[in-house]
């Protein structure tokens, strides 16, 4: 019996000491996660900040205090700009760990080092685009001195000072659930996060569309169907007029088809294949909801007198949140306020004493690729341009797995105009801005100290080139400004087809000057707005920009603006959560109109359903609320007409199709006649009328079957639009799935299909004799999900309120009843 | 009951220094002192549900202990109170198999001695 027992405790030790030691499957080490002392559990503790800290910071000047207020915002007070990077640094590695780690190992296409092969294809995506080598050569060239380099790397000293000394207890929950210790930060992956930034707001969907359409319908009509500007122009760069101007002429017929830009679409999705993917699982009027929205009021339209700023970034949403909010306080030298990217030593959207900003997405194409000839096609060392040989870098990309191993190895081939890959048969480069940016850091630094709004633009425009944002500015002194910041290479030709790579003649040939980019300063009109629209009046523009532009959201800001001359702050915060569309106003009236002539030509059949459907939109007020029970039937009936009217556009073998704008589709909606509302799968020919009334119908009857009772709570709007955060890992425990918000398509505050993209940062400043702001955005200060600032702003973010935010001079200023904590940073002997 | 505090102090004490390993030794080394008592082992895995449960109390006590046991507990698929029997249960595991050995290993170490 007592041999029995020996046996089966020597099992149980072995087995206990194995499943403790090392990970069974994609379950950690059980030893290390689930002792209480030090392990998982200790998260609890760590969850709670202690009210007071210290601790020793190597390279630290002074003494640095770190004040958290009640909402966990830290405020830095460092008696030095090095100093207080090196705290930013500190207190973010503090609050958000993994979002730093796995960060970097996105943007450096290293996932597969926690996702094994299957995070392959995004690693290929980053690497073949070439972003960890411009970061690499980023570091590499600034072996200098500069301001940003200095504060580059002491934003690292901090980052590495926190890990040094990171207390057992607070390494973060999914460090364990992987098994992995956090690497030491390099200043190097800061530009790589930078970089990444390019990559996410990169912008080709309208020029991979436009070439698929080609395939189908011509050139020609392609290039209508998915043009370079906007038939509706209400633009950033005000053009004097009072009301948007809708370019409506007639769409020309469908062509022949054109081969030939095949190239174009396999070279997009060689080297975005995510986006293509992201592209394809959507159609295009869903893409363009994702959004991002800035407005600034002058004194003389404002209630208060001073000027006002908005801004609200659309970027995907996840948990912990992408923005980290601080202040950054050096008396006498630096005194700013916002959102930072964790990782990045700069507050990116934010505010100092005295000028305030915040950014959208330009959209602008500086990306164009080459179609090279190479001297050996399976291994080129030498590409041929204007008859000599110019030589090839290989650099070989090895992916390691979980344990280190290798996954994958490749050879990435770079021309000096960038990265090479095969489509189609043939070598192609591609060169784009983003590969040759290096000033930002420098620009979000410098810009903090910035006095006035044309300052802040003019620092800006010094050092900032991609992603190129519409930077709008404002300043106590109530001026505001708003210029397109970035580098706009000026080409030969436009770029949105495969150029020649062997003749230099194709080859970028400078840039635009600062005076040629789109911007504004203090306009006639009292007020600036932006959100992603098509920057200039193309009537008033030579230069070509390309990209893509929704124009519903800036026909609703300028619609609102321009009617309200006593601009409140509340009036700036409900403009962002505004359940308004300018699109559902445009197109509802269309819809009720062929109703009734479809009706009165008779119906047939279905002249009950019609009129029925008709009534149910006729009442609605035309606003996304979270209870209306008609923009579902809306947005049901407008994809059913797009799918019944582009059906030219579908592949014949049944694949996606390439789908024009809805501001494509309302010029088309000016044209009754027009053969594109013809049917083809029909022995009639449809006009505009009968596409409309039998969409409408088919939507009555599809969300009649999916949602019930007609105008009932299944019809509601929450039902269907809901927000989905996901955790970085994407463990649905750790998210905030299907929350109910207001907003939809055109809207100022959209949620793309899934729910996964929408407002990441919501900010409301007064310029005043004192600054004034209001902020939220969706997650907390804190990466910990055990953390009661985890997701707490997640309610407020909801709701569509923000809170006010404390500024303090000193810390003195900030009294114990706004304190949640102190930390005490001081140089390491 | 002596021996079943100062054992489960040990324990805590152990697995407070270094680790998960601490209950094994703390164990083990029970099981050394302890091999004459009958159920010594379940003593010692007694007291390592102590020991253990203490220590979780600590970080319950002013943490947020139910949010995160939520939210291990959604990681995993599984009951957050099943993740923190499973933890008792692993301690538990650890600490009866290590003491058996403890005692078994004083009992050879004796017998070899031959009898006194």
């Amino acid at each position: 019996m007592r041999v029995l027992r020996l046996v089966v405790a020597l099992l149980v030790l072995g087995g206990g000491l194995v499943v403790g030691a090392r990970p069974i499957g994609p379950a950690p080490a059980l030893g290390a996660f689930l002792e209480p002392a030090h392990g998982v559990w200790s998260l609890a503790r760590a969850a709670v900040p202690a009210t007071g800290a210290d601790a020793d910071i190597p390279g630290l000047g002074a003494s640095v205090e770190v004040v958290y207020d009640e909402r966990a915002v830290p405020h830095i007070f460092a008696r030095s700009e090095e100093d207080a990077y090196r705290a930013l640094g500190y207190v973010v590695a503090r609050d958000r760990l993994f979002q730093l780690y796995v960060q970097t190992l996105a943007a450096g296409g290293r996932l597969t080092e926690i996702g094994g092969a299957q995070a392959l294809p995004l690693d290929r995506e980053m690497r073949h685009l070439g972003l960890p080598r411009a970061a690499e050569r980023l570091t590499a060239r600034t072996g200098d001195t500069s301001v940003a380099v200095r504060m580059v790397r002491a934003y690292a000293d901090g980052v590495n000072a926190y890990i040094a000394a990171m207390p057992a207890a607070e390494l973060p929950l999914e460090f364990r659930l992987l098994g992995k210790r956090p690497p030491r930060w390099a200043p190097g992956d800061s530009y790589l996060l930078l970089n990444r930034m390019g990559w996410t707001l990169a912008n080709i969907a309208n020029e991979r569309e436009r070439t698929t359409a080609a395939t189908r319908v011509g050139q020609v009509a392609a290039d209508a169907l998915f043009p370079d500007d906007s038939p509706i122009v209400e633009p950033i760069q005000p053009n004097g007029q009072s009301a948007p101007r809708f370019d409506f002429a007639p769409l020309p017929p469908p062509g022949r088809p054109d081969s030939a830009s095949l190239l174009f679409s396999a070279a997009t999705d060689a080297w975005l294949p995510s986006r293509s993917l992201a592209a394809d699982a959507e159609d295009d009027e869903a893409a363009s909801w994702k959004a991002s929205n800035n407005w600034a009021v002058m004194p003389k339209r404002s209630a208060t007198g001073n000027a006002l700023l908005a801004g609200d970034p659309h970027l995907d949403l996840t948990l912990p949140s992408l923005w980290y909010e601080a202040h950054l306080v050096v008396p006498g030298r630096l005194d700013v306020y916002g959102a930072t990217i964790p990782g990045a030593p700069a507050v990116v959207l934010g505010f100092n004493r005295d000028v305030a900003w915040t950014f959208t997405n330009t959209g602008a194409d500086v990306m164009d690729f080459y179609v090279e000839e190479v001297d050996d096609d399976r291994r080129p060392t030498r590409h041929r341009v204007d008859g000599a040989w110019r030589p090839i870098e290989a650099r070989v990309e090895t992916y390691r797995g979980q344990k280190g191993e290798t996954v994958a190895v490749d050879t990435v081939y770079y021309t000096f105009r960038g990265p090479m890959q095969r489509a189609r048969g043939r070598w192609l480069s591609v060169r784009w801005t983003v590969l040759e940016a290096g000033g930002e850091a420098t620009g979000f630094i410098e810009g903090a100290h910035a006095r006035s709004a044309s300052e802040f633009e003019d620092v800006m425009a010094r050092s900032y080139r991609a992603p190129a944002q519409n930077m709008l500015a404002a300043d106590r002194g109530g001026h505001i400004a708003i210029r397109s910041t970035g580098r706009y290479p000026i080409r030969a030709r436009n770029g949105s087809v495969p150029l020649d790579g062997t003749s230099s003649a194709n080859d970028w040939r400078g840039d635009l000057p600062v005076e040629q980019w789109p911007q504004a300063y203090d306009p006639a009109q009292g007020y600036l707005a932006s959100a992603n629209q098509q920057p200039v009046d193309p009537r008033g523009s030579g230069f070509w920009f390309g990209g893509s532009y929704d124009p519903w959201r800036a026909l609703r800001i300028n619609a609102l603006l321009r009617a309200d001359s006593s601009v409140t702050v509340d009036e700036m915060r409900r403009l962002q959560t505004d359940p308004g569309s300018a699109r559902a106003d445009y197109y509802v009236p269309f819809f009720l109109a062929a109703a009734q002539r479809v009706a009165t030509r008779g119906a047939g059949p279905n002249r009950d359903l019609l009129a029925e459907a008709a009534r149910l939109l006729g009442r609605w007020d035309r606003r996304y609320t979270s209870s209306n029970t008609a923009a579902v039937l809306f947005e049901t009936a407008l994809r059913e007409a797009a799918v019944q009217t582009w059906d030219e556009l579908a592949s014949e073998n049944g694949g996606r199709r390439a789908t024009p704008s809805s501001a494509v589709f309302a010029r088309l909606m000016a044209d009754s006649a027009s053969v594109w509302w013809d049917d083809r799968g029909t022995p009639v020919v449809e006009d505009r009328d009968a596409i409309l009334a039998t969409s409408l119908v088919t939507a009555f009857l599809a969300t009649r079957q999916r949602f019930g009772v007609p105008g009932g709570n299944g019809w509601q709007w929450s039902n269907v639009h809901r927000v989905n955060i996901q955790h970085l890992l994407r463990i649905p425990s750790l998210s905030a799935l299907g929350l109910p918000v207001e907003g939809g398509p055109g809207t100022l505050s959209p949620i793309s299909i899934g729910g996964a993209n929408g407002p990441s940062w919501r900010m409301v400043v007064e310029l005043g004799p004192t600054i004034h702001a209001w902020t939220t955005y969706p997650g907390g200060q804190s990466g910990n999900p055990a953390s009661p600032r985890y997701k707490d702003r997640l309610g407020q973010w909801v709701d569509g309120t923000l809170e006010a935010v404390h500024v303090p001079l000193r810390s003195s200023e900030l009294p114990a009843a706004q304190r949640s904590g102190v930390l005490t940073l001081r140089p390491a002997r | 009951m002596i021996a079943l505090l100062v054992t489960a102090l040990a324990v805590a004490a152990l697995t407070w220094v270094v680790g998960w390993w601490g209950v094994v030794i703390a164990a083990l080394l029970a099981g050394v002192v302890l091999w004459r008592r009958r159920g010594a082992a379940w003593l010692v895995a007694l007291a390592a549900i102590v020991a253990w449960s203490a220590l979780i109390l600590t970080n319950a006590v002013g943490g947020r202990f139910a949010t995160l046991a939520s939210s291990i507990g959604g990681v995993m698929g599984v009951p957050p109170a099943l993740l923190v029997i499973v933890t008792l249960l692993f301690g538990a595991l650890l600490a009866w198999s290590a003491a058996v050995l403890g005692s078994e290993i004083r009992r050879a170490a004796r017998s070899a001695r031959g009898p006194v």
